[in-house]
């Protein structure tokens, strides 16, 4: 199928693979990612998400089992390049990923590494930065941005590139709540338009706002579904070291002692209010009761 | 009257002094940290706070007005003993995992009571509590390479060779981003525990609210090198407008209750717990 972007077979991997003190880390994985859609990859410390996350860009290579990105093979290496164009990876921190004094040079160092000419690559900077908000800033240094901007100018040097595929490893990790926000709009938005997003996450909230969830545990898949369908399951992901967002876990705090109930059972904070105002006593008209 | 812990008064510093690049970072902060509590420090990044607490055990000297009084010793003395200092009070920085630099897990723990000139025995203790506490089996990962650990098992590593010191007081800058959601559950319980039935003095510092909300006892706010506010998280997290200009945001409690009061529902700003969040939607449902 060729709406298919990324497919995983069988993949295993260990660190030192070969060698007496072999670290296993993924143990026969198959997935696909179909384009356009919105990942998101959650899991207990160890489950290896972040070495799944780098065999979609060939960052590693499969021990056993194989990776394709649009049918090319991670691991022939005439075809690295080219899936590395295909899929961008933002990491959880932008100064390991920033190497340009100024923003809009920073921006322009990937594309400029491909050849692109002028005035193809101003277009694509100028892109970029309009995409992640901070074309206003392109003549900063960015160490002098907030650690929110420097991950959007990391995402921008990632996006001139034009990525078919954003993969997020943990990229809003170390960032207070309003940047966090700043970020997760940005990918939102570049998702509304086209971009195949992969999310790899600690936050449940931010993984409720993906299509689909992907859960690994000990190098496997130990379930998947919609963030409504995996949420639900809440013994099921105890075991897996993981916990529902905290909206979903008063909304069913709140079901259980009201017998009230709520369908579909609301992940985020903002469908928690309107759930619970959509069952609350209407309030007088004019204010308070 | 109890004197604090910790206590820092108009505090004042600035980086590279008197170059183009001078960047002043504190600006007359002050905090009392009492033995026992559990402290909260909030504030947009680059506010000041791990320029703070660099200070509170001599990472960074007064040079300017202003006192840093740790146990009654003001750390401008330059006759301060640090090697004390340090072994009392333990810092877990943002990007622990960094400091890693054994190749074994076991001697990266071992690292700060080894330095002290403890018995094997002493230091074996340690470790084998410090992992415990930390949540890393101690047959499994003793004798693993540090460097085939995950992000978060490298950062439990970190913060066990601090505790291994055995710090009165502890301090936790952003360490435990980075971890599942069940792990810092654990983790928090943890935190709770060392600072319950250990005595351990503990300074969180988070850019998750609901952290904050679950372990602090009092919170301070911090902007632009100063504190601009100070209380209990219900307190602390009621001041909507505030967070909201400081780009913090507030807890999905405070910030459910919040948003149903201004909708003109009459629910308690103030609650915060997860049960007590509950109690308050509860009421306003028809039942």
């Amino acid at each position: 199928m060729d709406d298919i972007l990324i497919r995983v077979e069988d993949l295993h991997f260990a660190y030192r693979a070969g060698e007496p003190d072999a670290v296993p880390a993924l143990n026969g994985i198959s997935l696909t990612i179909r384009r356009g859609e919105y990942v998101a990859i959650v899991g207990h410390n160890g489950s290896g998400k972040s070495t799944l996350a780098r065999h979609f860009n060939a960052l590693l290579l499969p021990t056993r089992g194989k990776v394709y990105v649009q049918d090319m093979d991670t691991s022939d290496p005439r075809h690295t390049l080219d899936i590395r164009r295909i899929v961008g990876m933002v990491f959880q921190d932008p100064d390991n990923q920033i190497v340009g004094t100024l923003v809009e040079e920073d921006v322009a160092f990937g594309p400029e590494n491909l050849g692109v000419p002028q005035p193809a690559l101003a277009q694509r900077v100028e892109k970029a930065l309009q995409a992640v908000g901070l074309w206003e800033l392109r003549h900063r240094p960015p160490h002098l941005l907030s650690g929110g901007q420097r991950q959007r100018v990391a995402i921008a040097g990632v996006l001139a590139m034009e990525p078919a595929c954003l993969v997020l490893d943990e990229a809003t990790s170390m960032l207070d709540p309003a940047s966090r926000a700043e970020v997760l709009q940005v990918v939102r938005r570049l998702h509304t338009a086209g971009t195949t997003i992969i999310a790899i996450t600690h936050f449940m909230e931010e993984a409720a706002l993906a299509e689909r969830i992907i859960v690994l545990a000990g190098g496997k898949i130990a379930l998947e579904g919609s963030p409504q369908e995996v949420f639900s399951q809440r013994e099921r992901l105890r075991e897996l070291r993981l916990v529902p967002p905290t909206p979903a876990q008063l909304a069913e705090a709140v079901q259980a002692r009201s017998g009230v109930a709520f369908s579909p059972l609301p992940l985020t904070r903002e469908a928690l209010v309107e759930a619970v105002h959509a069952h609350a006593v209407p309030l007088p008209a004019g204010g308070r009761p | 009257m109890t004197e604090p812990l910790i206590a820092i008064r108009d505090l004042h510093y600035t980086y590279l002094p008197g170059t183009p690049l001078q960047a002043v970072a504190l600006r007359g902060a002050s905090m009392e940290v009492y033995a026992g509590e559990i402290v909260g420090l909030i504030g947009p990044a680059g506010a000041g706070k791990s320029t703070l607490l660099q200070h509170c055990n001599g990472l960074l000297r007064p040079t300017e007005p202003g006192h840093v009084i740790v146990d009654g010793q003001d750390l401008a003395d330059p006759t301060v003993d640090l090697r004390r200092l340090r072994q009392m009070v333990g810092i877990v920085f943002q990007h622990p995992e960094r400091q890693l630099f054994e190749t074994l897990v076991g001697d990266d723990i071992a690292f700060g009571p080894r330095q002290l000139g403890m018995s094997r025995a002493e230091i074996r203790r340690r470790v084998e509590w410090a992992m415990r506490v930390v949540g890393l089996d101690f047959d499994t990962f003793v004798d693993r390479p540090t460097a085939a650990l995950s992000g978060g098992e490298r950062r439990k590593v970190a913060i066990a060779g601090v505790l291994a010191l055995r710090p009165r007081v502890l301090i936790l800058d952003e360490a435990s981003a980075g971890l599942d959601p069940l792990t810092r559950e654990e983790w928090q319980e943890q935190v709770r525990r060392l600072n319950a039935d250990e005595g351990m003095t503990v300074i969180v510092v988070s850019s998750d609210m609901e952290e904050i909300a679950a372990l602090a006892g009092r919170v301070y706010v911090m902007a632009e090198g100063r504190m601009v506010d100070e209380g209990t998280p219900a307190e602390v997290f009621a001041h909507t407008d505030l967070l909201n200009s400081l780009g913090l945001g507030q807890p999905v409690t405070s910030w459910v209750l919040g948003e149903l009061r201004r909708r003109g529902y009459d629910v308690d700003p103030y609650a915060i717990r997860l049960e007590e969040t509950v109690e308050e939607l509860c009421r306003i449902l028809r039942s």
